[in-house]
């Protein structure tokens, strides 16, 4: 299963969108993950002088209204960003597949029940039920924001896991393995799984760049990752009081964001070609 | 076709009901209570509190407050907003409508005719550095935080350059007798930049979609056959690839609905729009859940609709689809 994925990603790499967003990905993390370690500034401390100052070359994004350094701001909020829509896109897989397998192996009622439950909750745009889980908490604690963003995204993802193990159940390698006696545990994690591991792995990855954007519009909206903690979304909306006369503090975080989005979607392109070439 | 119809009604409407059901106790399921927040920011007393709960149905079980908000429903009423008191639901929500329909509408149009006709272009020229480099632009404005090209709008076109106006729907110094067609033209500059926002942050959608349903149609064989006939790749475009590509893009509606509705959230909240995605953003600060859940309510019955819709669509315009419904 593992060799299968590496060697989809490997031929994802090779595809042009792939080339772009693989490397703007990588120069991404790794300036996420080292950028905080190595940047002269640190994020939460602002300098002697107050007050915006426009880009230079102490400061190549310039710095934000509290004379934060806001290319230390971008790095670390990116770790954040990152690791908040990991988290919450790995949860989105567990539940999707959790609910898939059950629904597509069980089938009857328990199937019929669980995809009228997800057909209705893909009717309700996510936002909305997002903004009502949210609304109760004066400040949204990291953890319960990752848990409400994985806890909405499963939806089309345990569609997609039954469908697979609807088609694949009544396959020969499917109906020898249970011949020979493989559990229910065995023919899932040996036979069906793998053999939707490229689906879902396009699924995940264009999911992650949904999350991304989601998590920065909820942090606009001061509903997502709460201040001192960095975020893309956050610094934008700290940036509109005095986005006029100092564009700089906006220009740049929103610019991080399309870059990560537009690299992640890039990726979920090259693995769709690469999982399937003539949906290209 | 009306067996299936009357199928496929049921199944909308079971899943609204089920989606109604999900949204009334995802609300009580989060921690705290409605008027937690309400109380927090001054001291009440405890009858006050008790008052309060019992003004919102709040002290009942939970059965008979469902009980009461399906009644409610029924009668096509949302509940009473609470920062707006006495005001209800549903006075608020048909108040903001008409500009989020507006805002919507217009985004909907640009995109099935501009981004469609453009997903046609690149088909047309499949592989070309045209057609590469306008997925890639596409690509980057649907990575494209719509708050935040609203922002550098605002910034740019409307402060720094006068050209148009940054918020609001109409100018509130525009007087009284103006005529209609001032009034329009004043809509009109107030429209463009929401409009636009909302539009190129989820144009990619309809463009990728036109695209690869020409390309599928192209290798059909009527196509080949319709240019066997001698037609101009002209007529062989639009007049026969093209009339069939249009069936797939009718089922993107319900698709793109949604993304709509958030966006619209952002941009409303950006340009003070006064739309239904600003009443649902201020009822956040003020969290005031019946505004929010009859907003919710609403666009969830608008997904279902646009997919009902597309769904009737998709079953006129394709002949094939008729047919094996008429016989099935």
């Amino acid at each position: 299963m593992i060799g299968s994925l590496l060697d989809l990603i490997r031929r994802a790499l090779r595809h042009p969108s792939g080339r772009t967003g693989g490397l703007l990905l990588a120069v991404l993390a790794v300036g996420a993950l080292l950028g905080p370690l190595v940047l002269p500034h640190p994020a939460d401390m602002p300098d002697v002088v107050a007050g915006a100052t426009p880009p230079s070359a102490g400061h190549p994004f310039g710095t934000d209204q509290l004379n934060r350094d806001i290319l230390s701001r971008i790095a670390t909020g990116g770790r954040i960003s990152l690791a908040v829509a990991t988290l919450a896109m790995t949860l989105s897989l567990t539940l999707g597949c959790l609910v898939g397998l059950v629904a597509g192996y069980a089938g009857g009622w328990v199937d019929a029940i669980l995809m009228r439950v997800v057909d209705a909750a893909l009717a309700i745009p996510r936002l909305f039920v997002i903004l009502l889980l949210l609304v109760v908490w004066e400040r949204i604690p990291l953890a319960a924001l990752i848990v409400v963003l994985g806890a909405t995204g499963w939806f089309a993802t345990s569609r997609l896991v039954r469908g697979e193990v609807l088609r694949l159940r009544h396959h020969g390698f499917v109906l020898a393995a249970q011949g020979l006696g493989a559990g229910p545990a065995r023919t899932i994690t040996r036979h069906l799984l793998p053999n939707a591991a490229g689906p879902l792995l396009v699924a995940a990855t264009l999911g992650v760049g949904d999350v991304i954007l989601l998590e920065a519009g909820l942090s606009f909206l001061g509903l997502g990752i709460q201040p001192p903690v960095p975020s893309w979304g956050g610094m934008v909306l700290d940036a509109r009081p005095l986005i006029v006369t100092a564009p700089w503090t906006a220009i740049f975080p929103g610019a991080a964001i399309v870059a990560t989005v537009l690299a992640v979607n890039l990726m979920g392109d090259a693995l769709q070609a690469a999982l399937d070439p003539r949906s290209a | 076709m009306t067996g299936w119809l009357v199928r496929r009604l049921l199944q909308s409407a079971a899943t609204f009901a089920v989606a109604i059901l999900l949204l009334f106790f995802l609300m009580r399921l989060a921690p705290g209570d409605p008027l937690g927040r309400l109380t927090e920011e001054r001291a009440a007393s405890e009858q006050e509190i008790a008052q309060l709960r019992a003004r919102f149905g709040l002290d009942q079980p939970i059965t008979s407050q469902l009980g009461a908000f399906l009644a409610g429903l029924t009668r096509g009423d949302l509940g009473v907003s609470i920062e707006h008191y006495p005001e209800r639901v549903t006075g608020l929500i048909a108040a903001r409508l008409p500009a989020t329909l507006l805002l919507g509408g217009t985004a909907l149009v640009l995109n099935f005719t501009l981004g469609a006709w453009l997903g046609v272009r690149q088909a047309v020229r499949r592989g070309s550095r045209f057609d590469r480099w306008l997925s890639r632009l596409a690509l980057t404005a649907y990575a494209t935080p719509s708050f935040w090209l609203g922002l550098l709008l605002v910034t740019f076109v409307s402060i720094r350059w006068q050209l148009l106006p940054a918020a609001q729907m109409t100018d509130p110094l525009l007087s009284q007798d103006a005529g209609l067609l001032t009034r329009l033209l004043d809509l009109a500059r107030h429209l463009v930049l929401p409009a636009l926002t909302l539009s190129i942050t989820s144009m990619a959608l309809p463009m990728r979609h036109q695209r690869a349903a020409l390309l599928a149609t192209a290798r059909l064989e009527f196509v080949a056959a319709a240019r066997a006939r001698g037609l101009s790749e002209r007529r062989v475009l639009w007049g026969h690839a093209w009339r069939a590509a249009l069936v797939p893009l009718i089922t993107l509606l319900g698709l793109w609905l949604p993304i709509l509705v958030s966006g619209s959230v952002f941009v409303e909240a950006v340009f003070n729009w006064p739309g239904l995605g600003s009443l649902a953003y201020q009822a956040i600060a003020a969290r005031d859940y019946p505004v929010l859940l009859g907003t919710a309510m609403l666009v969830t019955a608008a997904v279902v609709v646009s997919g009902l819709l597309a769904d009737l669509g998709y079953a006129l315009v394709d002949p094939r689809v008729r047919l094996a419904r008429e016989s099935g």
